[in-house]
């Protein structure tokens, strides 16, 4: 099926081709006539070879030149994935190759409108296809989270933006970053929690993406009640960490740094439970934290309020 | 038309394929669990296990297990139990007791931690008087600390500190450790 629709596509540019005036640049026509003939015959690094050095100089403004490259990367990059995975270094270096390109194959098409809609069309479903491709390894890289991932897997969702931008400059894709900001504190937490040495670098990426998806979106309920636990349980975690070899200095420093956590999880458990206050798990949260704080007043009042909805509930 | 038969086709996929993706994204699953130790527990847990280990009490009393008593909070008890019990003090075996009459007339209690505040504390204060005991108490902020007493926590800037009566602490025979006596605060 994909060949077949990639001789469709060739054979269509050969037809729009042909039509075209041979008195505008027609050295550079015959060229991209010869890469669509190789890439017909997927040849596509003999096209590429082909067109490539045209595009720095007699066909850089042309539409169709810049679409017959990045539609040759695109098939590169489909076999690299054939034979490997879409995030090996050359699938990658084909498919940023193939959206510079097929992205500058519709910027001149829709500006110069003196070729035929068809090369817009083509390049659009080219970057659709590409698109499709980069939210897949967003979505495969958490799931599949190892430790450090997390720059590629925004740098993926970050090209997946660029290009349904070219798409759409209307379409908005901020609760999808939101997501994934939340799922990348997600995955690294699941790390924190399973690693047998503690490690403050994992600590802060998630209280980090948090704070990333809360910028994003200062409406959101999750982030914040899930930045609040994190920091309270990491301070709770450093309390248990506490043991018969611990020296009094440590045990003070311990405490500091515990109360500080204990406090910077008071603000976004406080901003999750204005949002909605008759939760019962932020009205435990906080609870919790200003029992931790020593502050018994504000945990009893907290806790009064949960009373009150737990018993509303049940009647 | 062909062509347009299957770009539909291509984009019913692309948005099959996106709509599960994106779902799968905000499944929110697995979010963090509050970790609902008691931290105040914790934390006079660990200094009363200092208290054991940078004090000295007579040398009659090095003999033994060395025990600590709780009274009044049975979620200090068990942190004591499962993380100190055991540990040694100096030649001797930490055992946590929880406290009541019986414990304390029958067993010699090292360090005793109450709860107890007005006439029982006094009562407890009168009965263990001039003997090695470091008695920590544990009053609110707003209370002086209690007469008799060796040690007393107190909540300050939201952190458990400790102040401590020396004299008490010579009355009874104790030798207060230079770690503990130099992070007593006084109010």
């Amino acid at each position: 099926m994909k060949n077949y629709i990639g001789t469709i596509l060739v054979l269509i540019l050969c037809v729009f081709g042909s039509t075209r005036s041979y008195s505008q640049n027609s050295h550079s026509d015959d060229i991209v006539d010869t890469a669509i003939d190789l890439a017909e015959q997927e040849l596509f690094d003999e096209a590429i070879k082909m067109i490539e050095p045209a595009l720095l100089k007699e066909a850089k403004d042309n539409a169709r030149a810049w679409y017959v490259a990045g539609y040759s990367h695109k098939e590169k990059f489909k076999r690299q994935v054939y034979v490997g995975s879409s995030t090996s270094g050359l699938a990658l270096g084909e498919r940023s190759k193939a959206v510079a390109q097929l992205i500058k194959a519709y910027e001149i098409d829709s500006k110069t409108k003196t070729t035929s809609p068809t090369i817009s069309s083509l390049s659009l479903d080219a970057l659709d296809y590409l698109s499709k491709t980069y939210m897949n390894d967003v979505v495969s890289g958490v799931r599949g989270f190892t430790r450090g991932m997390d720059e590629k897997i925004l740098e993926y969702f970050n090209e997946f933006v660029k290009i349904r931008r070219t798409i759409d400059k209307n379409e908005d894709w901020t609760s999808e970053e939101v997501e994934i900001e939340k799922n990348l504190a997600r995955a690294n937490r699941l790390l924190l929690e399973n690693t047998s040495t503690d490690s403050e670098e994992l600590f802060t990426r998630v209280i980090d993406h948090y704070t990333r998806a809360i910028e994003l979106d200062a409406n959101d309920y999750t982030s914040r009640y899930n930045l609040a636990i994190n920091l309270y349980n990491r301070g709770v975690s450093r309390l248990k960490s506490i043991d018969h070899t611990t020296a009094m200095f440590e045990l003070m420093e311990i405490q500091d740094a515990c109360v500080e956590l204990f406090e910077k999880a008071l603000n976004p458990m406080l901003a999750a439970h204005l949002m909605s206050p008759e939760r019962k798990e932020t009205l435990k949260g906080l609870v919790t934290i200003y029992k931790a704080l020593s502050n018994e007043d504000e945990s009893d009042k907290y806790k009064r309020a949960l009373e009150a909805v737990v018993k509303a509930d049940s009647e | 038309m062909l062509r347009l038969g299957i770009r539909n086709i291509y984009l019913l996929l692309f948005a099959t394929v996106m709509s599960l993706s994106f779902s799968w994204l905000q499944s929110d699953q697995g979010g963090p669990k509050l970790d609902e130790a008691n931290t105040i527990a914790i934390t006079k847990a660990s200094f009363l296990f200092q208290f054991a280990r940078s004090n000295d009490w007579p040398n009659d009393k090095k003999q033994g297990n060395f025990r600590i008593g709780i009274q009044g909070n049975t979620a200090l008890y068990n942190l004591l139990v499962e993380k100190y019990a055991g540990q040694s003090i100096g030649s001797q075996m930490l055992e946590v007791v929880e406290l009541n009459d019986f414990v304390l007339k029958s067993e010699f209690i090292h360090v005793l931690y109450t709860e107890s505040e007005g006439e029982e504390l006094l009562q407890l204060i009168e009965y263990t008087a001039e003997k090695p005991i470091m008695v920590v108490t544990s009053v609110d902020s707003d209370t002086a600390m209690p007469d008799g007493a060796v040690v007393n926590f107190v909540v300050q800037t939201s952190r458990i500190r400790y102040e401590l009566d020396m004299e008490n602490a010579l009355k009874r025979g104790l030798i207060v450790g230079n770690r503990i006596l130099s992070w007593a605060i006084t109010r």
